[in-house]
């Protein structure tokens, strides 16, 4: 079972890695990230964790202000893009937090990451229907994904 | 050794598919692993060679790199460590196919696994690529370029090393082609085309 992300937040290792991640160069359009840096800091990581869920990690240092949320954003983007599993280990992290739909925090890193979440159109369909109900500052961005979705065939 | 060098010989000049279906098949049939790995190879090549001469009338001929199993690119020839149409093969330690025969690359999500630190396109499969395009051949990148290290744009130098120039700015994908294609994590799940950029390179020497 995972550690819970606030434990592992204590591991100086693991603290050190996400304290190295966040100070290396990161612009919120990407065109100035150092993306091999951070994934070879993310390599680190998953190294430390035993596996590649950083979702908990990273909502943790974001949370505990050791990165922006945009940073967070951007970390789990590239985090998706290293490692082993292609992002297979931490996609049930972030549908858990749709799933949830109670941190809206965790709803805009989860939203974020340019991949559709959930095997289904139509699961995902009903916790974005959720998700709008609770939040409707994400309507506008559950709603286009939906719309992309079914246009790209589901 | 011998028996399994027979097989392979059987898969892969006899066309039988008995031994083909054994060299398919790693652990089923007892051989020693380098023999698999080597009919595989053999295979891959032969299958990807026997897709050139089908094409050998036609033109240009295109590349679709990191194609997954079978590429959804019409007329395209997969290239993928993963492939089961076209060439089987890991770019980053070589391609069976002779320096600049192809027109066109296509290199839509590259993503390579247990990558030494400080890996990006330019020192992991971009040197291969270009040397099997023709000059003047194109390699269209398309990604996530802010997040997937595997596409990003290489520096001006890199490209002069290389021998390429940047003849397209990242911009939102336009290609029909890749546009059409369904593209999927490895696991399975769909990526959002709009996270998606491309930018065009091309070979200049």
């Amino acid at each position: 079972m995972t550690k819970p992300a606030s434990n592992l937040l204590l591991n100086p290792a693991v603290r050190a890695v996400v304290i190295k991640m966040a100070g290396l160069p990161f612009d919120a359009e990407g065109h100035k990230t150092d993306v091999p840096g951070i994934a070879d800091c993310l390599e680190d990581l998953f190294a430390l964790l035993g596996n590649e869920d950083v979702g908990e990690v990273v909502a943790t240092a974001v949370s505990n202000g050791l990165m922006t949320q945009e940073q967070g954003r951007e970390v789990l983007g590239i985090a998706i893009w290293s490692g082993q599993t292609n992002g297979a280990q931490l996609q049930p992290t972030l549908e858990r937090w749709l799933e949830a739909a109670d941190e809206p925090m965790h709803i805009g890193l989860a939203l974020a990451q340019g991949i559709f979440p959930f095997r289904d159109i139509d699961r995902m369909t009903e916790v974005f229907a959720r998700i709008i109900e609770r939040f409707p500052e994400y309507a506008a961005t559950c709603q286009g994904m939906v719309r992309r979705r079914r246009e790209q065939g589901g | 050794v011998g028996g399994v060098g027979y097989t392979a010989y059987q898969a892969v000049v006899c066309d039988d598919p008995y031994a083909q279906t054994a060299l398919a098949n790693p652990g089923v049939y007892g051989a020693p692993y380098i023999w698999q790995e080597l009919g595989s190879a053999l295979l891959s090549a032969r299958q990807g060679l026997s897709t050139l001469g089908q094409r050998a009338t036609t033109s240009p001929m295109v590349i679709d790199l990191f194609g997954g199993r079978a590429s959804q690119i019409a007329g395209a020839i997969n290239v993928d460590i993963a492939a089961t149409s076209g060439i089987r093969a890991d770019v980053t330690r070589g391609l069976p196919l002779a320096s600049g025969v192809a027109d066109e690359i296509i290199a839509t999500n590259p993503y390579l696994r247990g990558v030494p630190a400080g890996s990006t396109a330019t020192n992991t499969w971009l040197p291969e690529a270009t040397r099997i395009l023709r000059p003047g051949g194109r390699i269209i990148i398309t990604g996530q370029l802010g997040r997937n290290r595997f596409t990003r744009v290489p520096t001006a130098e890199e490209l002069q090393r290389l021998g390429l120039r940047l003849v397209e700015e990242p911009r939102a994908v336009n290609d029909p082609r890749i546009i059409a294609q369904g593209m999927f994590t490895t696991d399975g799940r769909p990526i959002d085309v709009s996270s998606l950029q491309s930018f065009i390179l091309e070979k200049v020497r």
